[in-house]
């Protein structure tokens, strides 16, 4: 991979290969991302479609300032919460009927979660918790942006934060991989 | 670990997470994206501009009627003698007084036209009544667009003629012409009239007392049988114009019987065909007094396709875990009962999505058209080829799946030729501009899709309005 901003100026004059390669050099990172804020591949892959297409249109605008990394970051996330509000698509979890045991919370279990459990259990919170959890912790926004971006209050960007916060440890809780993890 | 600790191996497992990504296909959106957004700011500037031009060309044509162009304020011409002038009736009763003969116009001062809303300063128009030849500082007629009003006083025979018109572009011929067509109105000859201190501010004071004139009353009173002469050499006239409407096209939906795709049934179920666009500019050549007359242009249409998605089912997932654990009685014993747990998901899917076909066509037809006053109806029949069909938009592809239309080559890019009827009402607010609504049906014997698996023929009916110009 070359170095970015040389990629950044041959695509900001047109040159498709360039562009193609920051598409590949960004899209994988990208495709989770999406995923995990739309819940779906099919609008993740929409979402990641709207991010690109963005992203060339206002590349422009790109002054430098910060890492390209979050600002591509950004624009996923927005295109994503787009594609969420165009979309009447809905994914309801409204019954679940396993038994399990409840063991109890040890810190060093986490570190024997990866990827697909983690978003098993983040996707377990409530939208609004897991959209402010996201965009805090994972992509590090502060409150007055999430609040911009999910047009809440800096406030209640704050108390959703907190409240994610003690869910997910119930959350984790509750978890049988977690029991398993304890047990073995 | 502390509490921060697991997030910060949240933030480290999501953000180092990589998925593989289809880059040709968002490089295709992206060019697709690219390509659509070029062409809006055009399609946006053509209809601007081709309103703007609409209305600039209504406006222009509906100056008010005392527009005058005339010799120049201040110029003090005397010496005029005009022979023998010819009324003459136009059919909405505008009255111009042609002169058919202007011997003797001698001018001291330059004549130059001025527009009538500059026209405040006086206009000293003095003919006096006398027999002269003809010298080089005579006032041409064509020198002379329309002169109204002279003060009664200035008459200094014992008729009175108060006023005469000019219209622009008359030459010798165009006057002979209407001396021979309306000769009945022609005055007597070696009739002198005068005039003195003409100014604008009579003009409309004189046009009154001529519409008051026995000769001029007259005049008002020609049958409609009279036909007004055509100064016009041209036996050929155009139109442009733009029409602008709304459609609804008609699906004929039908699925390969050999065809067990659970998408394309749910499709023929689902998929709804909403109202459509039409935007087209025509031309339209036309012989004089020909009823009949052919007609073509460029059309646009625009037809949208929306599918709501409804599915709802259950979804079971198996995972491994510890189904129960005892603790024995004395308490130094934990049993374990590892097995299945199945956790059972109700999914509701609910999403709407739409694609648009785009053609672009080349319309040709005849018209038949039967004025009455200044209305006209017309029938047109005619052919469309179509040029360039492209769609746009996601299409319900299979289970849960949208597909780009475009990536799924899903319809021709050709439609072939397409018939329709049109009935039309249009009102001529003037010689060159009218307004008008149409009907029309459209039958496309093509067949649109491009797979095998199912066929989507369209009918398509609708109205639009329009405005144009004639030339």
């Amino acid at each position: 991979m070359k170095n970015i901003d040389e990629i950044i100026k041959r695509c900001l004059k047109g040159d498709r290969k360039s562009q193609t390669q920051l598409v590949a050099h960004f899209g994988p990172k990208l495709l989770p991302l999406c995923k995990r804020y739309t819940k779906d591949a099919h609008l993740a892959q929409d979402a990641l479609q709207d991010t690109f297409i963005n992203v060339f249109r206002y590349l422009a605008n790109f002054k430098g300032k910060g890492v390209f990394d979050a600002w591509i970051r950004r624009i996923a996330v927005n295109c994503s919460l787009n594609v969420i509000k165009k979309s009447t698509f809905h994914y309801h979890s409204i019954s679940d009927n396993g038994e399990y045991i409840l063991p109890s919370v040890d810190a060093e279990i986490y570190e024997s979660l990866d990827y697909e459990d983690l978003l098993e259990i983040l996707q377990e919170l409530p939208p609004i918790y897991y959209m402010v959890f996201n965009m805090y912790v994972i992509e590090g926004f502060d409150h007055k942006e999430i609040g911009e971006m999910l047009n809440i209050g800096e406030s209640t960007s704050r108390s959703n934060l907190s409240r994610a916060r003690k869910k997910l440890v119930d959350i984790l809780k509750k978890k049988p991989h977690f029991s398993k993890n304890l047990a073995v | 670990m502390s509490y921060k600790n697991f997030e910060r191996y949240i933030k480290d497992t999501f953000t180092s997470k990589e998925e593989a990504i289809d880059v040709d296909g968002i490089m295709a959106a992206v060019d697709a994206s690219r390509n659509s957004t070029s062409r809006k700011p055009f399609f946006v500037l053509g209809l601007v501009f081709i309103f703007a031009c609409s209305m600039s060309i209504y406006y222009l044509n509906n100056e008010p009627a005392t527009s005058i162009n005339l010799v120049e304020s201040d110029s003090d011409i005397s010496d005029n003698i005009i022979h023998n002038s010819t009324i003459s009736h136009q059919k909405e009763s505008a009255i111009d007084v042609i002169e058919n003969e202007v011997e003797h116009l001698s001018v001291h001062n330059k004549a130059v036209e001025t527009p009538s809303s500059n026209f405040q300063s006086k206009l000293n128009f003095n003919a006096i009544v006398e027999s002269k030849s003809s010298n080089d500082n005579a006032l041409k007629i064509n020198d002379l667009t329309e002169i109204s009003e002279t003060k009664p006083s200035a008459f200094q025979h014992d008729y009175q003629y108060p006023t005469r018109i000019i219209h622009d572009n008359f030459d010798e011929t165009d006057i002979l012409n209407t001396k021979e067509t309306i000769n009945n109105v022609t005055f007597a000859k070696d009739q002198v009239i005068a005039y003195k201190s003409l100014n604008t501010k009579s003009i409309k004071h004189t046009l009154n007392s001529l519409i008051n004139t026995p000769e001029t009353q007259n005049i008002l009173s020609l049958p409609n049988s009279v036909e007004c002469p055509n100064f016009g050499s041209n036996p050929w006239m155009f139109e442009v114009g733009t029409i602008l409407g709304v459609s609804d096209p008609i699906k004929r939906f039908s699925i390969n019987p050999q065809e067990l795709n659970p998408a394309l049934t749910s499709r023929a179920d689902n998929e709804k065909s909403l109202e459509g666009l039409d935007l087209e500019f025509f031309l339209s050549a036309k012989r004089m007094r020909w009823p009949v007359f052919v007609k073509s242009g460029i059309a646009y249409s625009r037809w949208t396709e929306r599918m709501n998605l409804n599915r709802d089912f259950t979804e079971i997932d198996t995972v491994q875990g510890i189904v129960s654990a005892t603790v024995s009685q004395t308490g130094d014993t934990l049993t374990y009962i590892y097995g299945d747990i199945y956790i059972e998901k109700d999914i509701q899917i609910r999403r709407r999505v739409h694609y648009y076909i785009n053609r672009l066509n080349i319309p040709l037809s005849v018209v038949y058209e039967h004025e009455f006053g200044q209305n006209a109806i017309q029938a047109e029949l005619g052919a469309s080829f179509n040029i360039r069909t492209f769609s746009a938009g996601s299409i319900y592809s299979s289970e849960d799946t949208f597909t780009n239309v475009n990536l799924g080559n899903f319809f021709n890019s050709l439609t072939g030729v397409s018939y329709f009827s049109k009935l039309h009402y249009r009102r001529y607010f003037n010689e060159h501009v009218f307004l008008g609504g149409i009907a029309h049906f459209h039958y496309l014997p093509a067949e649109f899709s491009s797979q095998t698996s199912f066929s989507q023929k369209y009918l398509n009916y609708g109205v639009s309005i329009y405005s144009g110009y004639r030339f």
